[in-house]
């Protein structure tokens, strides 16, 4: 069974934010989310290490997430607050495991499973970790100067 | 699995593109292939209409996906393709499950040999770009054409 760990929140902040984009390549993975219905209410930004395994997005966040779908709706109905959360014993993660080294014995150990949802939609990343605010390249890029830098919990 | 061709470019060194996916708002998502030869077109191809879903994985990842894809005149895979359309799709009909908007939906995939492919499930057709490298200027510039 997957195990949700929250790893940031704000007040009503999944349906508060709308439009979720994004970058992503081999080595990079960045996920903008925008605010709806309010201009003042700056854009959230997320950054992701290499490497970056999965990116996927969709309308319906339980679409990766069949098998932990009761639990997860249990879940998301009593929290409106969460944004990210990061996933423990991840279904995603274990078949990308078996579709990776199907002869060999590891767990891709460096490999995070973390799930980004908006009132729209949600996206899944599968990566080597996050960008914790401290990261000074994010504080330098010019293009996120306009978003707010996250500060993480747990 | 069994595919329309899109688009096709040959080359003779298949492989030398990269692949970066950008989602810019709700109804557009580009991914443009970067040449790793400063000498060779680029590409970018630009999804718009009702974007439902979009996924992008390493190729190993799908590895048994794309074991034996041919066309659906029954050919074999060709290996110049880079876009194309994926015909009896899994992940067409997961997407599309609860949706019942009437609209047509397709999946087109986008590959090179590089390891890195992207998937996408939108009701248009994509519209592809070529960049070129003009040789004759000390800087590189880019000229549009849509193919």
């Amino acid at each position: 069974m997957e195990r949700w760990k929250i790893l940031y929140r704000q007040p009503d902040g999944a349906s508060e934010y709308g439009n979720i984009e994004y970058v992503t390549n081999n080595g990079f993975c960045q996920v903008q989310l925008k605010a709806l219905g309010t201009v003042e209410r700056l854009p959230l930004m997320f950054k992701f290490k290499d490497p970056i395994y999965a990116v996927h997005e969709h309308d319906d966040i339980f679409q990766e997430h069949q098998n932990s779908k009761e639990a997860l709706i249990s879940q998301l109905e009593n929290d409106s607050d969460t944004i990210l959360f990061e996933i423990r014993n991840s279904e995603l993660k274990h078949w990308l495991t078996q579709h990776k080294f199907e002869n060999e014995d590891t767990e891709l150990k460096g490999v995070h499973h973390y799930v980004i949802r908006t009132r729209t939609g949600s996206v899944d990343v599968l990566c080597g970790g996050i960008k914790k605010e401290k990261d000074s390249r994010a504080q330098h890029d010019k293009r996120v100067k306009h978003a707010v830098h996250i500060t993480l919990y747990g | 699995m069994k595919i329309d061709q899109i688009a096709k470019y040959q080359f003779l060194n298949a492989g030398l593109y990269l692949q970066e996916t950008t989602k810019i708002r709700p109804d557009r998502l580009v991914i443009v292939l970067h040449a790793i030869s400063s000498e060779r077109v680029r590409f970018w191809i630009q999804f718009s209409g009702h974007i439902l879903g979009s996924r992008s994985d390493y190729l190993y990842v799908r590895e048994k996906d794309f074991e034996y894809i041919e066309d659906n005149a029954g050919q074999d895979f060709l290996y110049e393709t880079m876009i194309a359309e994926c015909k009896e799709s899994a992940y067409l009909r997961e997407v599309t499950q609860n949706v019942q908007d009437g609209k047509q939906y397709h999946h087109f995939i986008v590959w090179t040999d590089e390891d890195r492919y992207s998937e996408v499930v939108t009701t248009n057709q994509p519209t592809i770009f070529i960049i070129k490298v003009n040789p004759k200027k000390h800087y590189v510039s880019y000229h549009w054409r849509r193919i």
